[in-house]
């Protein structure tokens, strides 16, 4: 073999094996970046993981802080009137079981301010009464039940659980398979108020223009209410208002507080950059302990004994359940006092004398022929004026309710019915109904009220037993309709002051008659001057009501007719 | 808007006073009762006294139905009308007539008439009149017109056994 041969052969070798240590090499690389990959991919899997079951734990708050912690309200008359508000349904005659939570403080506070706002209007009339008194125990209360819920909801502790029994339910597999995602107590639980002047779950009946239907002369302070604040504005919205959220609102000088939960917002995450944002840390609020609408949660997922996966993760919370600012169990009381019919003379004109007894009159037996006891002496130079035969009760033959309280004779009914409109709607707790005048007419114009007066009837009593539609009843039958709450209050009286507002309106209804008076001595009947005639005439009184004890007022009617003789003889 | 009313006392004791003064100022009268200057005088004076009542009242009387006045009246064999007014407060009136005619005629007239004119009308059912026990004696109907409304109601007059029709009217009710 030749020298070059050998040399050829020798290198061949070399080479051959510089390829398999290259290959040892290289596998070994791949083999290394591969279990690299695969811790890579098992460490970032498993964060996912964490961060996914921290997500679904923390929508799980969201949503469960809704219902719990909670706060019983107590037995004391200032807590007691909420217990309409402790419920999630808008039938009142669903009882409510006594607890106030995130879903339902809206309602506790926004009743505690409606009964503040009827107050305020009597006070302004100055007829409230032990009205602002009661007013501000309820204030009271609602703030004492509201800072109450905001020390739990602000314990991190109590929200613990309900993020667990999501968690934990979620896989962490690839951190290993005991692995599961648990709370992490510490300072990442946090609340924040997020979306503050935001609406509340609290709508407003009407709008700014009929004043929301609050009562005569009362305006809400401005900047108290807003549209929907959610872009694009959802239709079904597009004309409602809300009380604002985070923002005080002042009523005889109290504050009243409202939680922001945008109208049918899903509670949904939100940045953490987003929440810090919010938190009163970072912008205060003249609330002292307000209550949060969102929650920061911290969790960890690990194998036992071996090293943690953290998460952080933060929700805004939302019941999607709105309300209408209403005093849910509450009514109006409308009293119909007993006709009489009053019989006046002018002995000394211009100045009216009433002489004889008044005579009644009623529903069930009008119209009648009344006779007036004769006067002695009743007229200018008269020995005896005898009145005649007269009609009486055509101001209220086969009336109904309404035609008793705003049928002729005329008056200020608008205030009348102004205070029966706002009161009403004040009945109503589903969103988006609303008690027009021409609705509260026609619930007292019903036939069936002709049918109670002609019954004998004088109390009706007007009340929503659904939250949605509004009834006029008479006591028992209003007992009846509405058996789990108006047993219990429709003998409480209004606390208010009794006014009048219709002062002695009058229209002549008879049909003018003449007679003949008996002249004294010397002397005959003037002709074309001895009349009689018929007025009827009304009075209505308001008597308002915060609806501290279920009633929101009285309306009270006073009709009567008088009748005028008038007898004037002159010298021959 | 009206006084309250007066003891019974304190009207017998005006009554008594005036009747005093009237009888002796009658008596001490040199002239004859039938002198036409002082009985004109003695008629305005009564009569001023009455207007004095109506002003207080503020009430209009008359036995003549306006022209004017929004209703039709009912022409047919009547006995008598009157008419009062009120004067202050909203617009408010009120027109009686009496008829020999039966109480059906006259309310089927009012019906047809204010209908013609474009009231609208509610007439009170006969089941309510029998409720009110008042089936045969008794016929009413409520009416709107733009800013107006009335109330017509029929009665049967138990002496006549006519009708007597009793017409209230309001304005901006």
């Amino acid at each position: 073999m030749s020298t070059v041969a050998k040399r050829s052969k020798r290198s061949n070798s070399r080479k051959r094996g510089s390829v398999t240590a290259f290959a040892a090499v290289l596998a070994l690389t791949l083999m290394v970046l591969g279990i690299g990959f695969i811790i890579i991919c098992l460490y970032m899997g498993g964060q996912r993981e964490t961060k996914n079951a921290t997500d679904a734990g923390a929508l799980n708050v969201g949503k469960e802080a809704l219902q719990e912690p909670s706060v019983m309200l107590t037995a004391a008359d200032n807590q007691k009137c909420f217990l309409d508000c402790t419920n999630d349904s808008i039938n009142n005659n669903i009882i409510g079981d006594g607890r106030v939570n995130l879903n339902r403080i809206n309602r506790v506070w926004s009743k505690a301010m409606l009964m503040a706002i009827n107050a305020k209007a009597a006070s302004m009339e100055g007829n409230a009464g032990s009205g602002v008194g009661n007013a501000g125990s309820a204030c009271s209360a609602a703030q004492e039940v509201s800072d109450a819920l905001a020390d739990k909801l602000t314990t991190a502790t109590n929200l613990h659980g309900f993020f667990n029994d999501i968690s934990t339910k979620n896989s962490t597999r690839m951190i290993g398979v005991n692995s599961s995602t648990q709370v992490r107590p510490g300072p990442g639980w946090q609340t924040s108020l997020m979306d503050r002047d935001a609406e509340s779950n609290i709508e407003l009946t009407g709008s700014p223009s009929d004043n929301f239907y609050l009562p005569p002369g009362y305006n809400l302070p401005a900047n108290s209410s807003t549209k929907c604040t959610r872009t694009p504005l959802p239709g079904a919205v597009a004309n409602t208002y809300f009380l604002k959220g985070y923002t005080p609102i002042e009523v005889i000088d109290r504050k009243f507080w409202q939680v922001p939960f945008k109208w049918d917002d899903k509670p949904h995450l939100v940045s953490g950059t987003t929440f810090n944002a919010a938190k009163e840390s970072a912008i205060p609020i003249t609330w002292a302990k307000p209550i949060p609408n969102a929650f920061s949660v911290d969790a960890q997922a690990k194998n036992p004994g071996a090293t943690a996966e953290t998460a952080m993760s933060w929700v805004l919370s939302n019941p999607r359940h709105p309300y209408k600012l209403a005093a849910p169990h509450s009514f109006l009381h409308i009293k119909v006092d007993e006709m009489k019919c009053h019989w006046y003379f002018y002995p000394i004109p211009p100045l009216k004398v009433e002489f004889g007894a008044a005579q009644t009159y009623d529903f069930s037996d009008s119209p009648k022929s009344m006779t007036g006891t004769p006067m002695p002496g009743g007229g200018v130079l008269c020995t005896l004026v005898t009145p005649p035969a007269q009609m009486i009760g055509l101001d209220i033959v086969g009336r109904s309710l309404d035609e008793v309280i705003f049928g002729p004779p005329p008056g200020n009914i608008n205030k009348v019915e102004g205070y029966m409109v706002n009161r009403a709607n004040e009945m109503i707790s589903k969103p988006g109904v609303t008690i027009t005048p021409a609705k509260l007419h026609s619930v007292l114009g019903s036939a069936l009220t002709r049918a109670w007066l002609i019954a004998g009837e004088k109390d009706f009593y007007l009340f929503s037993k659904d939250g949605e539609t509004l009834e006029c009843q008479p006591k028992n039958l209003a007992q009846v309709l509405a058996p789990m709450w108006m047993p219990t209050i429709i003998n409480n009286t209004p606390d208010g002051n009794e006014t009048k507002i219709i002062d002695d309106a009058f229209m002549p209804g008879g049909i003018p008659m003449t007679h003949v008076p008996t002249p004294v001595i010397f002397c005959s009947p003037t002709p074309g001057a001895n009349w009689s005639w018929v007025l009827w005439d009304k009075d209505v009184y308001w008597k308002p009501g915060t609806g501290f004890n279920g009633s929101l007022g009285d309306i009270r009617v006073k009709r009567w007719s008088e009748v005028h003789t008038v007898g004037v003889c002159n010298p021959f | 808007m009206k006084p309250k009313s007066i003891t019974i006392l304190v009207a017998a004791a005006g009554l008594l006073l005036l009747e005093l003064a009237t009888t002796a100022k009658a008596l001490a009268q040199d002239k004859p009762k039938s002198d036409p200057t002082t009985a004109a005088q003695n008629l305005k004076v009564a009569k001023q006294k009455y207007e004095s009542v109506l002003t207080a009242a503020h009430v209009n009387i008359s036995s003549q139905i306006p022209i004017n006045f929004p209703v039709p009246p009912y022409t047919s064999n009547v006995v008598s009308t009157s008419f009062i007014n009120s004067t202050k407060g909203s617009p408010t009136a009120t027109v009686g007539i009496t008829t020999k005619d039966p109480l059906d005629t006259v309310f089927q007239w009012y019906q047809t008439k204010l209908r013609g004119a474009g009231w609208t009308l509610n007439v009170a059912a006969p089941k309510l009149i029998v409720k009110l026990g008042k089936q045969g004696q008794f016929l009413m109907l409520d009416g709107e017109k733009e800013k107006q409304g009335i109330k017509v109601f029929c009665m049967l007059d138990p002496i006549s056994k006519g009708t007597k029709v009793n017409i209230t009217w309001l304005k901006n009710r």
